[in-house]
């Protein structure tokens, strides 16, 4: 920063020097950690798109300097490309799903490639019931051959594993809690009373899941996203519920507009990202298909 | 409540949820002060740290509540990392851990309340849907002497307490739902966890819990006439 910062050739050198002392440590080693990725390789990368702009500031070359380094920098990229190229992820799950929504849009946050595939629920694939014997649900992602199950657990798991991008829970213990404990208060909740309020008459899960939301946009506050400035876990556990918005408004005889406005901006805000948008269905489908869907619910019993 | 006050257990004696994070908060030898609720006339403490539910556990650390067992442990195991880690490392055995606790509550609580809630032909539905349930819960031990692997981990300071509580709902109810013969695996994994020392140094006086279970039976069946 300092040779970017100002004039005069103290700082170069001394960059330099530092760059060496690096070179030094790694040795003939593909990678600081050995042979594979390590601590100290996730620290200095990020620097390489500056090198360019160190060159230019300073008026020297990389390539010239310190070469070892740039060779380095070279085989870590291009082993990450290999990485990702070597992945297999496989997402079972149902357009209509809002837990399958949830893992698609994380995938989605993280730019990460998958196989999708649409089950039919009325005749569950062998893949469906091998990979998820317990439960036999959707969603299930398959990743290089292993299942993870559960829509919040996988979402969890998305953000484990791919923690270089995007990450979807805070850093921070206390505020991790928090965002799990209102995602499940999400599951607890508004899937729960919204089905109650779709499928049967009376006016208390109505009140409850006003209540809920009424909650949900306490603990949002003034904040663009409940995860802050960025999307985060709970909007990802929430989001996929607003195309059962208009369908709980038909149910209910009430407008979110008017009872949840807040929560109304905050998924129009949501939507703005091409990971929100891609990945819910079709407003009018999901509302065509829940009003005929909810009904044979509520006459089955 | 304020910063570097320590780590409070807002808790209930006879509630397997409290008795979760005492066995973890135990496990990492984290001092904690405990505090029994009495649930017919919730303290202002447990309404301020837990508005929305008004249910324990709640721990409160230096101030600030964490809410939901499952939630509190995860917390616990974070901030506590160094001290016996109860979630793995790999995040494939991590989700299969979350996976299995959430099967626990979501899957086993609500058969195992059908079968001591309901009465003549529907609890002997109940009894059989629990007894699948818990075989399944059996098949996640995959072999191993604890979920955790050889050592107990999350899952079996979850779900462990169940080994508990059917054997005083068999009192209560004369339904077996576990079975040395069908469920041999699940029957020696219950010795094992509550038979541990740190582990059953937290459980409630048997007796005790007997009769405050067999009391709120006779409630339910009162009620329900």
């Amino acid at each position: 920063m300092q040779l970017w910062s100002s004039t005069g050739e103290a700082a170069k050198k001394e960059l330099l020097d530092c760059f060496k002392l690096l070179e030094g440590e790694l040795g003939q080693k593909p990678y600081f950690g050995g042979e594979t990725l390590g601590f100290v390789d996730v620290a200095l990368i990020p620097f390489y798109p500056w090198f360019s702009a160190f060159e230019h500031c300073g008026n020297f070359l990389m390539v010239e300097e310190c070469p070892r380094l740039v060779a380095w920098a070279h085989n870590f990229l291009s082993n990450l490309q290999i990485q990702m190229a070597g992945e297999k992820i496989t997402l079972l799950d149902t357009w209509i799903s809002p837990f399958g929504n949830r893992v698609r849009i994380a995938l989605a946050q993280k730019g990460i490639e998958y196989e999708y595939k649409e089950e039919n629920l009325g005749d569950k694939s062998p893949l469906l019931l091998q990979m998820n014997p317990v439960k036999k649900q959707i969603p299930v992602l398959i990743h290089n051959g292993k299942p993870v199950c559960e829509s919040l657990v996988i979402v969890q798991y998305i953000d484990e594993v791919w923690n270089q991008e995007s990450p979807l829970l805070p850093s921070d213990p206390h505020q991790r809690a928090q965002a799990r404990f209102w995602a499940d208060f999400v599951d607890k909740k508004v899937y729960s009373l919204g089905m109650q309020l779709c499928t049967s008459t009376g006016e208390a899960a109505k009140k409850e899941l006003l209540e809920s939301f009424k909650l949900l946009e306490g603990e949002l506050g003034q904040k663009p996203y409940f995860g802050g400035e960025t999307l985060g876990f709970v909007d990802v556990a929430l989001i996929p519920f607003y195309a059962w918005f208009s369908a709980f408004e038909h149910c209910g005889n009430f407008l979110m507009a008017e009872e949840s406005p807040r929560l109304v901006a905050w998924a129009h805000k949501c939507l703005e990202k091409e990971s929100v948008s891609k990945n819910l269905p079709d407003l009018n489908k999901a509302f065509d298909f829940l009003v005929v869907y909810l009904k044979s619910k509520a006459t089955k019993g | 409540m304020a910063a570097g006050e320590g780590v409070k257990l807002i808790g209930y004696w006879a509630s397997p949820y409290a008795l979760r994070v005492e066995w973890a908060l135990k496990l990492k030898g984290i001092e904690y002060e405990y505090i029994d609720e009495d649930l017919s006339n919730k303290s202002a403490l447990l309404l301020q740290c837990n508005p929305v539910h008004k249910k324990i556990p709640v721990l409160v650390h230096d101030g600030k509540p964490v809410a939901e067992s499952l939630v509190i442990i995860e917390y616990v195991d974070e901030v506590w990392k160094e001290k016996y880690p109860l979630l793995p490392r790999d995040p494939c055995e991590r989700a299969k851990a979350r996976f299995w606790a959430k099967f626990t509550d979501e899957k086993c609580v609500p058969a195992l309340m059908a079968t001591f809630t309901k009465q003549g032909e529907e609890q002997e539905k109940s009894a059989k849907e629990a007894q699948e349930i818990l075989k399944t819960l059996e098949s996640g031990l995959e072999g191993k002497p604890f979920f955790g692997g050889e050592i107990i981990g999350f899952v079996d300071i979850s779900a462990a307490w169940i080994g508990l509580w059917v054997k005083i709902n068999e009192d209560i109810v004369n339904i077996k739902l576990v079975d040395e013969k069908t469920m041999p695996k699940l029957c020696v994994w219950f010795q094992h966890v509550l038979e541990n020392p740190i582990i059953k140094e937290c459980l409630p006086p048997r007796e005790k819990l007997l009769e405050h279970i067999k009391g709120f039976h006779k409630r339910l069946m009162a009620a329900s006439t």
